[in-house]
């Protein structure tokens, strides 16, 4: 607002900043382009504390999968050995079925001794038994071959997990990096800011302020522009000289041509 | 095995098994029983086809080898003298159609009667006339 007059010594470093702006039009580096620099140095703080900051989630989310991934193993590992456990289980139902059908067979040849007449219980119970035996085989024989299968997926699946478990592990090594990585720019580009304050006198805030002037003087003039045209001078003057008047002064006072000489 | 009441004529009562894919029969006078696979103890210089001598209910046989499988031994009599068969797998037991060959009909095939009678002499001979004990 420039009916708001600044204290003096900002007005002296405003001055000076506008009168170094209007003298270095050419030159590489103006108060506009601190401005810019300190904008463009303010997006380069925050977006290295967002990637510090996604960094961090990456890493604490794939500590969670790495944690899921330790149960999942930890099931995985025990289904395979109950697996095995139920594997040696249907040997020993193998076995048995194996000793029944000699049991059977015992009886029938027992049964084929007495005779048909006096056996021929033991014959009928022989093969009733050893029909069941088969059944009974067939389906354990069927079973273990399941269970094969399973325990090979099972083992297949102990794989997968484990590699789950290494790239968790290999994630989160890298998560680390691009963390410590993205403080180290931060840092750096910290500073850059206090090299860039150095180099151009300018912080910050002075430079935002400048900016926002400079945008302010800019549409002063081009409104200036469009009033001359439509108004005689003198009523222009008139009307703008109270506001004008301690501007002027403003940019020819001797502090100001001091400091931008 | 003397006193055993002889079954009818058209009737052969004993074991059905088979040794690499050929089916024979025994009678119920030479099939004793079937063993599972016992503990064998080799004889050095003995008959290849004498895989060696077992334990079978207090007393110790001969085991002769008819084929690959090991799980279940025969346990046979010839002549007063056990004899123990491996490599058989034991199909069926009980009283068959007799078949005039000497051997029986199960399902409407022949089932040829192993020569028992041939491989005790053949073991006879292999092991130079020498005695199991008899």
């Amino acid at each position: 607002m420039l009916h708001v007059m600044p204290p003096p010594t900002r007005a002296r470093t405003l001055a000076s900043l506008l009168r170094r702006s209007a003298k270095n039009k050419s030159d590489a580096a103006t108060p506009m382009d601190d401005g810019l620099a300190w904008s463009a140095h303010g997006l380069a703080v925050s977006r290295s504390r967002d990637a510090a900051e996604a960094a961090q989630a990456i890493a604490a989310h794939v500590a969670k999968q790495r944690a899921a991934a330790d149960v999942l193993h930890d099931r995985v590992h025990t289904a395979a050995a109950r697996a095995q456990e139920l594997a040696g289980g249907f040997g020993r139902v193998t076995d048995a079925f194996e000793r029944l059908g000699l049991v059977a067979l015992n009886a029938g040849l027992e049964g084929a001794r007495l005779g048909e007449a006096q056996g021929r219980s033991l014959l009928l119970m022989s093969d009733e038994v050893r029909t069941h035996v088969a059944r009974g085989g067939e389906s354990t024989r069927e079973l273990t071959a399941a269970l094969g299968d399973i325990a090979a997926d099972v083992n297949k699946l102990q794989t997968y997990v484990d590699q789950v478990r290494q790239g968790a592990t290999d994630a989160s090594q890298e998560a680390a990096r691009v963390g410590a990585a993205a403080t180290e720019a931060e840092r750096a580009i910290v500073d850059l800011g206090s090299r860039l304050e150095q180099a151009t006198g300018s912080d910050p805030a002075t430079a935002k302020l400048v900016a926002d002037a400079g945008a302010h003087a800019k549409a002063l003039a081009t409104a200036l522009g469009a009033l001359g045209a439509a108004a005689p001078p003198r009523l222009v003057m008139s009307a703008l000289r109270p506001i004008l008047e301690p501007l002027a002064r403003l940019l020819s006072s001797p502090e100001a041509d001091q400091e931008a000489g | 095995m003397d006193t055993l009441p002889a079954p009818p004529s058209d009737q052969r009562g004993g074991l059905v098994f088979e040794v690499e894919g050929r089916t024979f029969f025994l009678s119920a006078e030479h099939a004793r029983k079937l063993a599972p696979r016992p503990q064998i103890a080799r004889l050095p210089g003995a008959a290849p086809s004498l895989l060696g001598l077992v334990l079978e209910d207090g007393g110790i046989l001969p085991v002769v080898e008819l084929g690959p499988e090991r799980a279940t031994m025969i346990v046979c009599v010839h002549r007063g003298e056990q004899l123990g068969l491996l490599g058989a797998v034991g199909i069926r037991s009980g009283v068959f159609p007799a078949d005039p060959s000497g051997g029986v009909t199960v399902d409407g095939k022949v089932i040829p009667a192993l020569d028992l009678a041939g491989l005790y002499a053949r073991l006879h001979a292999a092991t130079w006339g020498a005695s199991w004990g008899g």
